[in-house]
């Protein structure tokens, strides 16, 4: 074979195997950027306050202990917008999402600090949470696709969502 | 032929049972402490076991548990850090994953700060709430200011300083060097305490039970000496078996 082709083709399948490898941590956006992007000019920001019981329902959304007894949002009308860590392997996913009228108008991923998984930030696969809204008992009312060796990523943000919505219902009640 | 193969039947087990005895008499021991280990590891939510900590210092330096590199007293020496732990008197309230830079009392909670998050406490030590990048914290965190209204941090990038829920982060200048806040040492009382709550943290008796259990408390010896042992069970209950068996037969 020629051996320019050879070094073009050597060239490209080492391209292929470090992007993965090399590139999946990343800050994509930072949440007032994306606050801004969504709800327009940053109000200031609300907090809700958990009682024990909203914590056992977060436990039981998330499948793991909530420790926290306060959240901070950004309300505009009936808009919300939530910023949120959940693990996905071993790091935290910075993940936020905005609701409009009870469904998901936008999720993004800002932080991914995994060094692989990170598939789940292109649109392709976060526009799946697009118009989601939540059942009766707290799960998507949307199905969601999995990503082959993203799995434990792809939880965190179904978790994110679910949790997302739940809080949205429960800091408009208040208001 | 008959009579040499019937008596060497009777050799067999008579040396089956003085050795079936020998055998007994030496796993006896054993089979009892492994019958209650086993008794306890079986129940050992019901024990708390996984929660009682031990406080045995020759235990302690035998899983080579060491003393922590710092320990710092800080309001009225009732918050306690060592190392990456904080605990509000005998309370451990968090572990942390990097380096606690102070801990002080603002407005109705207890504020702690490591290089890179904040956390917020109520008075009976439960999390309110976790900040780090995500909520515009400020990162390389080396020192901490409290106010009434505000929290002056220290960092690389200068000094930040916060509203009064803490969500807004904004860089100042100010006339005066802040006083930031700085632990006290502690009474040798104190430090001495603190380092052995500090050090029991990491051991608890489920773990001691597991290892004796297994034999690994005494390392690969511990280990293959209860090797030895299941082999001895394992004669025991085969020899047992068979002169039960002859016996049954005998009879009949």
């Amino acid at each position: 074979m020629n051996p320019i082709i050879n070094k073009l083709l050597l060239s490209f399948c080492l391209l292929l195997l470090l992007t993965p490898l090399g590139f999946a941590k990343g800050v994509y956006q930072s949440p007032e950027q994306f606050i801004q992007n969504t709800i327009g000019e940053i109000p200031k920001a609300k907090v809700l306050w958990l009682t024990k019981e909203d914590k056992k329902i977060i436990a039981d959304i998330l499948n793991h202990r909530f420790n926290r007894l306060r959240i901070r949002y950004w309300q505009e009308a009936n808009n919300t917008v939530w910023i949120l860590d959940e693990i996905g392997k071993e790091k935290p996913i910075t993940i936020g999402v905005h609701i409009q009228n009870k469904q998901i108008a936008e999720l993004k991923v800002l932080v991914y600090r995994e060094s692989r998984g990170d598939e789940v930030r292109h649109k392709f696969f976060t526009k799946q949470f697009n118009l989601a809204k939540l059942t009766n008992d707290n799960m998507l009312t949307s199905h969601i696709d999995g990503i082959t060796g993203a799995t434990l990523s792809v939880w965190a943000l179904t978790k994110v969502a679910r949790l997302s919505l739940w809080l949205n219902n429960k800091a408009l009640a208040l208001n | 032929m008959r009579k040499t193969s019937k008596s060497w039947r009777i050799s067999l087990i008579q040396h089956l049972r003085a050795w079936h005895r020998r055998l007994g008499i030496i796993a006896a021991f054993f089979l009892i402490f492994l019958s209650l280990s086993g008794i306890a590891l079986n129940h050992t939510e019901l024990l708390s076991l996984s929660h009682q900590k031990v406080n045995t210092s020759w235990l302690q330096d035998h899983y080579g548990i060491k003393a922590p590199n710092k320990v710092n007293f800080y309001q009225n020496n009732e918050l306690i850090v060592t190392d990456r732990l904080l605990w509000l008197n005998d309370r451990l309230l968090i572990e942390v994953p990097d380096s606690v830079i102070s801990v002080g009392q603002f407005q109705a909670f207890i504020v702690m700060v490591t290089e890179q998050q904040l956390f917020l406490f109520t008075q009976q030590g439960e999390l309110v709430d976790k900040l780090g990048f995500a909520s515009g914290l400020p990162d390389n965190i080396s020192a901490m200011n409290i106010s009434s209204a505000t929290i002056l941090l220290n960092t690389d990038s200068g000094y930040y300083q916060s509203d009064s829920d803490l969500f807004n982060w904004q860089p100042i200048s100010t006339l005066a060097k802040p006083k930031w806040i700085s632990p006290s040492k502690g009474t040798a009382e104190e430090k001495l305490s603190a380092i052995s709550q500090y050090k029991s943290h990491f051991l608890t008796w489920e773990r001691i039970i597991v290892d004796t259990h297994s034999g690994r408390f005494f390392g690969l010896f511990g280990v293959l000496v209860m090797d030895v042992v299941a082999i001895l069970l394992i004669l025991l209950s085969v020899s047992g078996l068979y002169i039960w068996l002859r016996y049954a037969k005998g009879k009949r």
